[in-house]
């Protein structure tokens, strides 16, 4: 058997390590964790926390473990659809992730346990629910001692939401940059004046970072340091209610509204382009499908009501913030995104590989482009050809829509452009595809010039 | 308003409640990432005010329940 593939993100906690062995994901737990891990299966916290949805369940595996001369045992805990970062995620995302963070270890200290990192790494949604992935995460809480991860919940979730609520929800990219989130120098530097007046940014960004200023060449053990158990369940009732009272401005009905209004299309020509992809998902049968520009999700609830994980993509934060708010009435299987598809996530952290590329998290059954090809031709000035690529890279089938030259979303791309998109026609279009693709169907829109494709890619035949 | 929040009785007092809390029994802290020394510090003074309130909000709930004769909410 093989020692399986480590995770090339899962170096940091001596704890253990995520490894791959014929496509499954597995943990090992290392010996020096064995009598924590021992003591929370037995504790019942593991029990609690995956019965109220919060940690992710695992079964403990007999097989060879990936470094058997430092492993205890070996578990593979639930396998989630699609592994997104902070970075890719809405406000509402992040504030849920938070307060999952801040629910764990109250529950942990309830059971005497606490958490020793909160990274917002540690979370994932399934499907639209956050969960924490860490079972290694927990250690045995001695009354008296501070959180340790304190800094890191400040770093990875007050700061970014902060900066999102006082400034703009775009600020959540600055995940991007610092992997172990925003340094609370920085984000205190960026808030505005009035951000001073709010108690709890005053406390743990403000003050939090004039404090690591000042201590920045201190160099003292913090064994001394205590931190009452009442207190420590005084900073988290704090930290909790901040993250609960904070949101982005604007009435989420308001940007439902302006989302839904498509002034391009008649009833029946939506009517029929629903029937149409949806007759194509039916032939194609995706167990997964990554809905590009998919704006609040209207052709992504179509593929999930079949029964398909979608992850579902747009460029705006606020329109996947209107997209995930519109899923909690029921779990959907959908996962709503922000990326942007001229500039995907890359490859981040140690030698880049830490957290993929959106490549590297695919290829994905089936991907949708629908009204967006234009969108990447004109206002982004991308080749046909190299759009053909790309997509062929990250998918096994593909729904695309046509929007073509006569189009009046076209013109008004191309208004105070200059003609140089002569060769954006269906002729060309085709052309690119085929080179990548086999076009295995296309029907045109009622009511409209626009064209839908089935394609499947030439590499796979 | 930086200024004023720095020459702030709560920062000068500091050094003085680090001193304290000093003194009493160490207990073995350690992780595995660095925690801060500037972040485990500020987290007791902030843990110490939010404590309080904290306090104060759970004998304030309790006071309202027995008043009106309803069970507390569980913490």
């Amino acid at each position: 058997m093989s020692p399986g593939e480590i995770e090339p993100g899962s170096f940091r906690d001596p704890s253990g390590y995520i490894f791959s062995r014929d496509g499954i994901l597995y943990r090992q737990v290392n010996v020096r964790y064995k009598d924590t891990y021992d003591a929370l299966m037995a504790s019942g916290l593991y029990d609690a926390l995956v019965n109220d949805g919060l940690l992710i369940p695992h079964a403990e595996a007999d097989i060879a473990a990936g470094a058997p001369e430092s492993a205890y045992k070996v578990i593979q805990p639930e396998r989630i659809p699609f592994i997104s970062y902070p970075y890719e995620w809405c406000f509402s995302q992040l504030r849920d992730a938070a307060l999952v963070t801040l629910a764990i270890q109250k529950k942990a200290l309830d059971f005497g346990f606490t958490l020793k990192d909160a990274s917002a790494y540690n979370i994932q949604f399934e499907r639209n629910k956050p969960v924490f992935i860490d079972t290694l995460s927990f250690e045995r809480y001695t009354p008296g001692t501070p959180w340790l991860a304190y800094k890191q919940f400040c770093q990875h979730f007050i700061a970014p939401l902060f900066l999102m609520h006082f400034r703009d929800p775009r600020l959540i990219q600055l995940h991007r940059v610092f992997i172990d989130g925003i340094p609370l120098d920085l984000a205190s530097g960026l808030l505005p004046q009035k951000s001073w007046l709010s108690f709890p940014a005053f406390i743990h960004i403000h003050m939090h970072a004039r404090s690591q200023k000042r201590h920045q060449d201190t160099s003292i053990r913090v064994s001394g340091v205590q931190v009452p158990e009442h207190a420590l369940r005084g900073l988290l009732d704090n930290l909790e209610k901040t993250v609960k009272n904070l949101d982005l401005r604007g009435a989420p009905s308001e940007w439902l509204q302006y989302y839904t209004t498509d002034n391009n299309y008649t009833q029946t020509a939506l009517e029929h382009k629903r029937e149409i992809v949806s007759q194509f998902l039916l032939d194609i049968r995706p167990r997964n499908v990554w809905d590009l520009g998919a704006n609040i999700g209207t052709f992504s609830q179509m593929a999930a009501l079949q029964g398909i994980d979608v992850v579902s993509f747009d460029l705006d934060p606020l329109c996947v913030e209107a997209h995930y708010r519109s899923l909690t009435d029921k779990e959907w299987h959908i996962l709503p995104l922000v990326l942007d598809l001229t500039n995907p996530s890359p490859g981040i952290g140690w030698a880049n590989s830490e957290r993929k590329t959106l490549s590297d998290r695919g290829p994905a059954d089936c991907a949708m482009a629908l009204a967006l090809v234009h969108h990447l031709a004109i206002s982004n000035n991308v080749p046909l050809s190299r759009i053909a690529e790309y997509l062929a890279g990250i998918c096994r089938t593909l729904i695309i829509e046509f929007v073509p030259e006569t189009d009046s979303q076209v013109h008004r791309l191309m208004l105070n452009r200059e003609s140089i998109f002569s060769e954006y026609n269906r002729g060309n279009f085709e052309r690119a595809f085929s080179r990548y693709f086999e076009i295995l169907n296309s029907l045109p829109i009622r009511e409209s010039g626009r064209v839908v494709y089935l394609m499947q890619t030439r590499k796979v035949l | 308003m930086t200024q004023f929040a720095l020459q702030s009785p709560v920062i000068r007092a500091i050094p003085l409640i680090v001193l304290f809390c000093l003194t009493v029994i160490p207990i073995p802290v350690s992780a595995y990432w660095d925690p801060g020394v500037g972040s485990i510090l500020w987290q007791m003074i902030a843990a110490l005010l939010l404590g309080a309130v904290y306090t104060v909000k759970i004998y304030w709930h309790r006071l309202k329940s027995y008043f009106s004769g309803k069970k507390p909410e569980a913490k």
